[in-house]
């Protein structure tokens, strides 16, 4: 089976978008993978390689949600992935088996349903597409997924995020017309109250690295 | 005769500031604005067009909450601009073709360079963990939509820009009208006065 995988994150391999395509692959040995990030690449970075993608059996698409939505460089990709395999269809891939899509969504706020409208943006994306769409992933408590990565992905503050990847993984090794029986909306098992917490923590230590302090993070240099 | 958004209903003299946002390579979007600019002539009003202007797209670094907090690393571009103008209005109203459930990637490109505007630190709002705004006020959004490809991208827009207004902070549904084909654009006029009487 061949995966292809989009990188939707503008932060490419540094991306917590990434580390999500590293543990679904991890549950996918001895499967054949190609991973994109064009997001910050020139427009026609992609093109190349858009035939190799499209002849993929399964398209896995892991993207931040920005602003409440998919990221706006990512949407021109996915609208050049949209308009070109549309053509291809009707060329080289005439008679081929219509691509699966999954989609993994994580967001730095710690619910993941709050992606479930950016879902819902690729499922009409496969609609409009021609591609056959077999559901996805919110994940909330976002950041957490590259802080933890030296924790065993088994350990309990890990295991809710884990056992959805998990189910996305299954989903994609199973039949052909297999697919998720719903999107599946989680979070790293931490209270929000501590997630609050241990994240305001963080931004303040990046910050006072850069010799930011914390009266300067209230700054409001658009007001008068 | 359409209806005109003229003065703030404080009671002050001081003119209503809406800022626009949409994109003159979408004939429908132009009309919308036309339409709801005219409705609008008694205020002050500013327009950004994303067919137009040159954007560069939000890297995600958060510089501009742990560098320079508040200003994007972008600095110069129609995004900077953007930024001020809707910060210093009552209203920023978004007009979009509906893509995929959402907003146009021109116009998305926009909502992704506000960033700055929100704070690194947490809030709840209606249940869910959001941003803190940066300011002491924010303009209120007004979202007109068009052209849907289904009642399911339709729904999504609805939902979608619902987020939106609660990620600002104001938890209300109301403030995004959906047109269909041909649209009578005199209800544009009508609409736009009533959101900003509320």
């Amino acid at each position: 089976m061949k995966i292809a995988a989009l990188n939707g994150s503008p932060r490419g391999e540094s991306a917590n978008s990434r580390q999500i395509i590293s543990l679904v692959q991890s549950f996918l040995p001895g499967t054949d993978w190609i991973i994109v990030a064009p997001c910050l690449k020139q427009a026609g970075y992609v093109d190349g390689q858009l035939g190799e993608l499209f002849a993929a059996d399964v398209l896995l698409i892991a993207f931040p949600l920005y602003v409440d939505g998919i990221p706006a460089s990512f949407l021109h990709v996915l609208e050049r992935y949209s308009e070109g395999y549309r053509l291809w269809r009707n060329g080289s891939g005439r008679g081929l088996p219509v691509q699966r899509v999954f989609a993994v969504a994580n967001c730095g706020f710690h619910e993941g349903v709050q992606n479930r409208n950016a879902l819902e943006q690729i499922a009409l994306f496969c609609a409009g597409s021609g591609l056959d769409w077999c559901g996805g992933a919110g994940i909330g408590t976002g950041e957490m997924l590259r802080t933890m990565s030296s924790i065993p992905p088994e350990a309990g503050i890990r295991k809710p995020v884990t056992e959805a990847l998990r189910s996305v993984a299954e989903a994609i090794r199973a039949s052909p017309d297999d697919r998720l029986t719903g999107d599946i909306f989680t979070q790293h098992d931490i209270p929000w109250f501590l997630y609050k917490l241990a994240g305001e923590r963080g931004w303040l230590a990046k910050a006072k690295k850069n010799g930011v302090t914390r009266r300067d993070l209230d700054a409001r240099p658009l007001d008068g | 005769m359409a209806e005109r958004v003229l003065l703030h209903e404080t009671g002050t003299e001081e003119l209503m500031k809406i800022v626009f946002l949409y994109d003159s390579g979408d004939p429908v979007s132009r009309i919308v604005h036309a339409a709801l600019s005219e409705a609008a002539s008694g205020a002050v009003t500013e327009s950004v067009d994303a067919g137009t202007e040159s954007l560069k797209p939000c890297l995600g670094c958060f510089d501009c909450w742990i560098r320079t907090p508040g200003i994007c690393v972008h600095t110069g571009d129609a995004g900077a601009s953007w930024l001020k103008k809707r910060q210093d209005a009552d209203f920023e109203v978004v007009i979009s073709k509906i893509f995929w459930g959402g907003f146009s990637p021109c116009i998305k490109g926009y909502l992704d360079r506000q960033i700055p505007s929100s704070h690194p630190f947490f809030r709840k709002v209606g249940g869910e963990m959001h941003h803190r705004p940066r300011y002491g006020r924010s303009p209120a959004l007004l979202v007109v939509g068009h052209g849907a490809e289904s009642a399911e991208a339709e729904a999504c827009f609805m939902r979608y820009t619902a987020a939106n207004r609660k990620n600002a902070g104001t938890a209300s549904a109301e403030g995004t009208l959906v047109l269909g084909p041909n649209p009578d654009y005199s209800h544009c006029a009508a609409w736009l006065a009533r959101m900003v009487k509320q």
